[in-house]
């Protein structure tokens, strides 16, 4: 028999498969977009919380006001970590890395780890605040170490957990670094106590307590 | 920024796509073929069937009174029952019908394997046409003249039928399993059959011209695949191989997970080396057998696990740690173009296992286990071809256990 190709297949079965990679690029492109525009707005939300709760701090009679501090700092910290783990996810497995959106993770960060420690004084409360800086660039351990950190974390009950990102040269995370003098990663930090490279799950619950 | 294992993960996927795609078209294409009824030649040639047993004491009669049964002129048709040294009753339980039955002869040889089995039985045959028929089959009364139509030009050199899986009350999960399996191979290798591509004729029924083994010679009497090595020796020469999609023969298959492992693992590593001694085939000079079909065996390869990797798996194992914080936004947050190619490779399988169900509309599928198939049974293949790579690895003889 005289062999043949079914070349008009052949095209139009590429011209199928590109368009399908097309609307695969277009709808990645489209959930990304949509993605970072929410944890913006997740930002932007629990931002003024954190401040209503600040103003809240500043009344006359704060002790009064423990019970909502208490319960507005947890979910202040609950919506925290959610938004730190979005921003993992699409960092580690898209690459996604939107600095500004970062810098200001971490100033809320930040700003959530101060009302923490007031909290913790004015409403004489025992929460662990757990300082955690990480890279993502030269860090063999630090993923482990996360892993440790959030499951330690969610055993133990009243820690609240900051993880900064060291690489990204964010003006708060610096001067963190500069007051806690962090030089490697990962370091931990558990109330002012430091601890430099992995620390495993046995002795973080007995440093937690 | 893609890293290598990217660009490899959606090179694989695109290819993969590709191919699914291009299958897809071939059969909407000739989707008024597929339905058109064959009309028959009046093509009534002498055919030797030609039987290789080796214990098959269980099956030979039933695959015996099958073929006396068939609707055919009894004076064109010569069943031989080639007996392959079997320790049980096959020699004996062949020759008491034969006895009965003029146009069944029987012989038996000291215990040569297969291959060598069928040949000797080719060395007696008469036929015009020859027709190899496993002893554990059996074949529907139609088959041989469902077949025959197909022998439709002198280039045609084998016919293939269509494998079922035999029929049985209380069937269990692997069983139906293979059920529809054997029902989506003869769609396949229906729509293969548009571009002169089908890489097998299968040892449960086929028939070949008996020029075949005059031209290219006997079966391989070394290869444990020698149906495959057959088929790829007609495509190597430029002969058709057709299918018939309603020539019904019934076989059985393996009942359990072992026994099917092994059968896969048997499959797939005959199949490697069969694709690798005809790799010359992988030529346009072949037409559409050398550029897509060839590279498909080794598309094959990486296929479901590609499939795996492009969707669920990898999808659900990376979004699974966070899925314990994030919830189902992990699945939503991790969609990749990737991820998009794969639910349309999903989709355009399900569009082509719905579409082999419509073909078969007789067969009464349970939706059910229709999922179990498509999202569990399929991605086995992984297994096999890692189990059989490994054994190709570790120079393990190849053997009927796999």
């Amino acid at each position: 028999m005289k062999r043949t190709l079914s070349i008009p297949l052949y095209f139009l079965a590429l011209a199928i498969t590109l368009l399908v990679f097309a609307i695969g690029v277009y709808i990645g492109t489209a959930i990304d977009t949509a993605n970072l525009g929410s944890i913006q707005r997740n930002l932007d939300e629990v931002g003024s919380g954190v401040s209503s709760l600040e103003f809240l701090l500043l009344s006359e009679d704060p002790q009064f006001f423990c019970p909502v501090y208490l319960d507005e700092l947890n979910r202040i910290n609950t919506d925290i970590e959610r938004i730190g783990q979005r921003l993992t996810l699409l960092e580690e497995e898209k690459g996604i890395v939107d600095a500004e959106l970062k810098r200001r993770f971490f100033l809320l960060e930040m700003n959530s780890y101060l009302l923490s420690q007031r909290v913790n004084t004015q409403c004489t409360q025992n929460i662990t605040l757990i300082m955690y800086f990480y890279s993502n660039q030269a860090c063999a351990e630090c993923a482990r170490q996360g892993v440790e950190l959030t499951e330690s974390r969610r055993q133990a009950g009243d820690v609240h957990t900051y993880a900064f990102d060291g690489d990204l040269g964010s003006p708060i995370v610096t001067a963190l670094k500069d007051k806690y003098n962090v030089t490697s990663y990962p370091t931990i930090v558990i109330d002012d106590r430091v601890f430099e490279g992995f620390v495993d799950a046995s002795r973080l619950r007995a440093e937690i307590g | 920024m893609l890293s290598i294992v990217d660009i490899v993960k959606y090179v694989v996927a695109f290819f993969f796509l590709y191919a699914t795609v291009f299958f897809l078209l071939l059969a909407i294409q000739n989707r008024h073929a597929l339905t058109r009824p064959v009309p028959d030649t009046r093509f009534r040639p002498r055919i030797t069937v030609i039987i290789p047993a080796y214990n098959e004491e269980k099956h030979i009669g039933r695959c015996l009174r099958s073929l006396l049964d068939v609707h055919y002129p009894q004076d064109k048709l010569e069943i031989i029952v080639m007996d392959d040294g079997s320790t049980d009753g096959t020699y004996a339980l062949a020759r008491s019908i034969a006895k009965k039955n003029r146009i069944v002869k029987v012989y038996t040889q000291p215990n040569a394997g297969k291959a060598a089995t069928l040949n000797a039985g080719i060395a007696h045959a008469r036929g015009e046409i020859i027709a190899t028929l496993d002893a554990d089959s059996y074949v529907s009364r139609d088959a041989i003249l469902k077949m025959l139509p197909l022998f439709d030009s002198e280039d045609v050199a084998a016919v293939t039928a269509a494998v079922h899986v035999r029929p049985k009350r209380n069937e269990g999960f692997l069983r139906t399993m293979q059920k529809l399996e054997y029902l989506f191979i003869v769609f396949s290798r229906k729509i293969l059959t548009f571009i002169d591509a089908v890489p097998v004729t299968p040892g449960p029924l086929s028939m070949f011209r008996a020029w075949v083994f005059e031209r290219l010679g006997p079966f391989d009497e070394k290869n444990i695949m020698e149906d495959q090595e057959m088929a790829l020796r007609i495509q190597a020469a430029d002969y058709r191989i057709r299918s018939s999609m309603d020539a019904n023969v019934y076989t059985e298959v393996p009942e359990n997970f072992g026994a099917l492992l092994n059968q896969r693992v048997r499959w797939h590593r005959g199949g490697l080396r069969n694709n690798l001694k005809y790799l010359r085939l992988m030529s346009p000079s072949y037409g559409d057998f050398g550029v897509m079909m060839m590279p498909m065996t080794f598309i094959a390869l990486f296929s479901m696990l590609a499939l795996f990797v492009i969707t669920g798996g990898y999808y659900f194992s990376t979004s699974f740690y966070y899925s314990t914080s994030l919830g189902l936004e992990s699945l939503l947050l991790g969609i990749e173009p990737l991820h998009i190619m794969g639910i349309f490779v999903m989709l355009f399988n399900i569009a082509w296992v719905l579409w082999g169900l419509w073909i078969f509309k007789n067969e009464k599928v349970n939706p059910f286990k229709l999922v179990l198939y498509l999202f569990v049974y399929l991605y086995l293949i992984t297994l096999y071809w890692f189990v059989a790579i490994l054994r190709e690895l570790r120079a393990q003889r190849l053997s009927w256990d796999g």
